[in-house]
């Protein structure tokens, strides 16, 4: 073979080295071409295992038949990358690449197998380099395959964690709510009291002269009287677990509604506590137009940020507590500003405030959750967005809806 | 291989007649006006072939047919593309004819198939069969259907000895091609491979190539490959489709090419050589028989000189008494001693022992 020819057949399986990322492919297709260039009528590719000690095969080409002349190759073989053993008829070509083996069989007078060996010792480190690239990128792949099965157990833990924090949510929305209706019940169930006092007591002086007719009609007229009231009183009772039970339903669909609307049902539930408390409200409003919103979600979040005013005022003891409610609009957005003057938030936490089990009240009352819920509903139900900062007294919370949010939100 | 072989002039096509059960191998010259569809009637098994020209007793006919009948030990088949069960077939074959459709850029996947699950001693002679025309209907039928996408194989126990040789010469060289599929070159050094190739040859042979002469000249200047193999395999280019051009056999990508040059003294030493060697190998052989795959190309370059190289490869092979073949379009030649190439413009001849 003349040496124009070597060269040719050097660079053409120098072609044919890297064509792939995958090992098997890349070797299948390398010993395919070098087959056919220099005559090679079988070969096999030995990958070594280094925690089995032991040599796997990865890939063979050629003459099925021949397969059985290739032994898999001893771990004790002389490290010299190339070396030759011989039988009758044929010849095999042991070519060494790093702790691997690439063995062609050859005819034993068919070929040149001192020229084959300098072919291949001219592209030996390529070889051995895309070998290396291609171990490389299969352990890329393996380690990225776990990573993603990594980031699904972690999802899929996030995942269990939100819905254990909506649970412990709903808890705590429970208590408040049952706290609330106490608010509400308090009067009326003292009326219901002082009505059925005042019954008893008069009863118990004999105030009705039941011996003439006009004392008989005047204590028929007062117990119709005092049923009538404590009717009145139950009625009350209904109306407020009804409320409380519409309030806390979670919506399927959105309604249209005014910030005015959420704000004003909001004190319907709160209000009452508001009032006992001695917390005076302001509303300036200055907002016409009306949103597309899960209104019971937000009035939920309102309603949080009423109660931690609330629970703000009582621990700190301030004096003419008010909470200030502005409710404006701009550029196709409802703003809700809602400001108490209980000193507001230190301003070492105030970026904290958001995350879940992240609490500044005493143990007793805050489960962290509150504020967290508040943005999840606003922000990723409704489309919105919430934030919190301090005024010149107080904490002030202001939620931004956009008008025309048909699209990408959705409720609980 | 063959019990018997008759050579069926254009008229004589008119009357065939086949043996139920047994099987047949047709070969047609492709200057033969022949209805396929009248090869459903018979009740043997019938391959047909076409092939620009066959080789009865030594001689060429353009427009006859070659008819073979099928010995006991011999076997015909077509073998699909995803065929591979083949080799439970052919385990104790010593010989094998292998024809595909010179024009069907899976040639060397049907090589390797069968290559690598034959038998390890197969002997394996073939032929690129078709039309010089570039016609691909009816290259390969089976009792009349038409055959595609897959190879036909004969393949048999009598054990076989072949040699072939081209006689070609490197003439100038070498440049980088890289392909479009497995015959057909995109780009030669960078360039459209058609423009490369016309302008190479007008600056080395001042020769205008068009898209009308593209296979002649081919022919006559044919690209050279690498390899261990004594010759350069060689691919002729046969046409030109806008900037690719096509050539008569696959190519792998990135193959390194170089022209060729033709002469008539060397194709004739060179199909000597062929029949030499043959014959030398075959000496112990007691009863021969001899099937010859000439290259087209090689009529076409020795012109009236090619009745001069069978009349050699006869007197060579005097021993036989007649000798039988094809002009082809791609010549398949392996002893099992090389991985298997697919040739052109070589004189391939095959010598069987029909004792066994």
């Amino acid at each position: 073979m003349q040496l124009n020819e070597q060269l040719l057949i050097t660079y053409e399986c120098v072609s044919a080295i890297g064509t792939s990322l995958h090992l098997e492919e890349m070797i299948t297709y390398f010993l395919k071409v070098f087959s056919r260039k220099t005559g090679a009528l079988a070969s096999i590719y030995w990958e070594y295992e280094p925690d089995k000690r032991v040599y796997n095969q990865t890939c063979f080409y050629g003459k099925r038949s021949f397969y059985t002349l290739f032994d898999a190759p001893s771990i004790h073989l002389p490290h010299n990358a190339i070396m030759t053993d011989s039988t009758a008829t044929k010849s095999l070509l042991h070519v060494k690449i790093k702790n691997d083996w690439i063995v062609f069989l050859f005819q034993h007078d068919g070929v040149d197998l001192d020229l084959i060996q300098s072919i291949i010792n001219s592209f030996h480190a390529k070889l051995e380099n895309a070998i290396l690239a291609c171990k490389n990128h299969l352990e890329l792949l393996e380690i990225n395959q776990t990573l993603a099965k990594r980031i699904e157990e972690e999802v899929a833990k996030n995942r269990e964690k939100d819905k254990h924090i909506l649970q412990q949510s709903r808890l705590a929305q429970m208590g408040e709510m049952i706290s609330m209706i106490a608010h509400q019940w308090r009067q009326p169930l003292g009326s219901i009291s002082a009505v059925a006092a005042s019954i008893k007591l008069k009863t118990a002086l004999n105030r009705f002269d039941l011996n003439t007719e006009l004392g008989k009609e005047e204590q028929k007229q007062f117990i119709n009287d005092s049923m009538n009231k404590i009717e009145s009183y139950i009625q009350f009772l209904t109306h407020t677990i009804d409320d409380f039970r519409n309030f806390f339903k979670p919506d399927k669909q959105k309604e249209a509604v005014t910030t005015l609307q959420l704000v004003e049902k909001t004190l319907e539930i709160i209000g009452k506590a508001l009032e006992v408390n001695g917390i005076s409200v302001s509303i300036s409003n200055t907002a016409t137009h009306k949103i597309s919103t899960y209104a019971n979600e937000v009035t939920q979040v309102i309603l949080n940020i009423f109660k931690n005013a609330e629970d703000a005022i009582k621990e700190r003891m301030i004096k003419n507590p008010t909470i200030t409610i502005v409710l404006s609009e701009k550029n196709n957005e409802q703003i809700i500003s809602i400001t108490d003057n209980a000193g507001g938030i230190q301003e070492n936490i105030l970026p904290f405030i958001f995350e879940p089990y992240y609490s500044t009240k005493a143990e007793r009352n805050g489960t962290g959750l509150g504020l967290y819920m508040s943005k999840i509903i606003i922000e990723e139900h409704c489309g919105g967005k919430i934030t919190a900062q301090n005024s010149s007294d107080g904490a002030r919370f202001v939620i931004i809806l956009k008008e025309n949010n048909h699209d990408n939100t959705h409720s609980f | 291989m063959f019990s018997q072989s008759y050579l069926f002039t254009q008229e004589q096509l008119y009357n065939l007649s086949f043996e139920a059960d047994k099987s047949y191998i047709i070969f047609i010259s492709e200057g033969c006006s022949f209805s396929f569809d009248s090869l459903k009637q018979y009740q043997a098994d019938i391959f047909s072939i076409v092939i620009p020209a066959v080789i009865f007793k030594g001689k060429l006919f353009h427009e006859a047919a070659l008819i073979c009948e099928l010995d006991t030990v011999t076997k015909i088949l077509f073998c699909s593309y995803e065929e591979s069960a083949i080799a439970s077939l052919i385990t104790r074959s010593q010989s094998a004819l292998l024809f595909v459709n010179w024009l069907d850029p899976n040639i060397y996947h049907y090589l390797d198939n069968f290559f690598n699950h034959s038998h390890e001693d197969i002997a394996i002679l073939g032929a690129g069969c078709g039309r010089t025309t570039l016609d691909s209907a009816n290259v390969i039928t089976h009792n009349g259907e038409y055959q595609e996408d897959g190879f036909l194989i004969i393949y048999s126990e009598h054990r076989m000895n072949l040699r072939a040789y081209h006689g070609s010469t490197f003439f100038d060289g070498y440049y980088s091609a890289h392909t479009y599929n497995a015959n057909t070159l995109a780009t030669i050094n960078g360039e459209p491979a058609s423009f490369f190739y016309t302008n190479k040859i007008f600056e080395l042979f001042h020769k205008h190539v068009t898209k009308d002469n593209i296979f002649q000249i081919g022919i006559h200047h044919p690209l050279g490959m690498g390899s261990a193999h004594i010759e350069k395999p060689l691919r002729v280019p046969v046409a030109i489709d806008g900037d690719y051009l096509i050539l008569s056999g696959p190519i792998e990508d990135e193959s390194i090419l170089s022209f060729m040059v033709n002469s008539d003294d060397e194709f004739l030493k060179a199909s000597q050589m062929s029949a030499f060697e043959v014959s030398q190998a075959t000496l112990a052989m007691k009863e021969k028989k001899c099937f010859v795959v000439e290259c087209m190309g090689r009529s076409q370059q020795l012109g009236d000189k090619f009745s001069v190289e069978l009349e050699n490869i006869a007197s060579t092979l005097s021993s036989i008494d007649n000798i039988i073949g094809i002009l082809s379009l791609g010549e398949i030649a392996n002893s099992a001693d090389k991985y298997i190439e697919y040739f052109n413009e070589t004189c391939a001849i095959g010598v069987f022992d029909a004792t066994q």
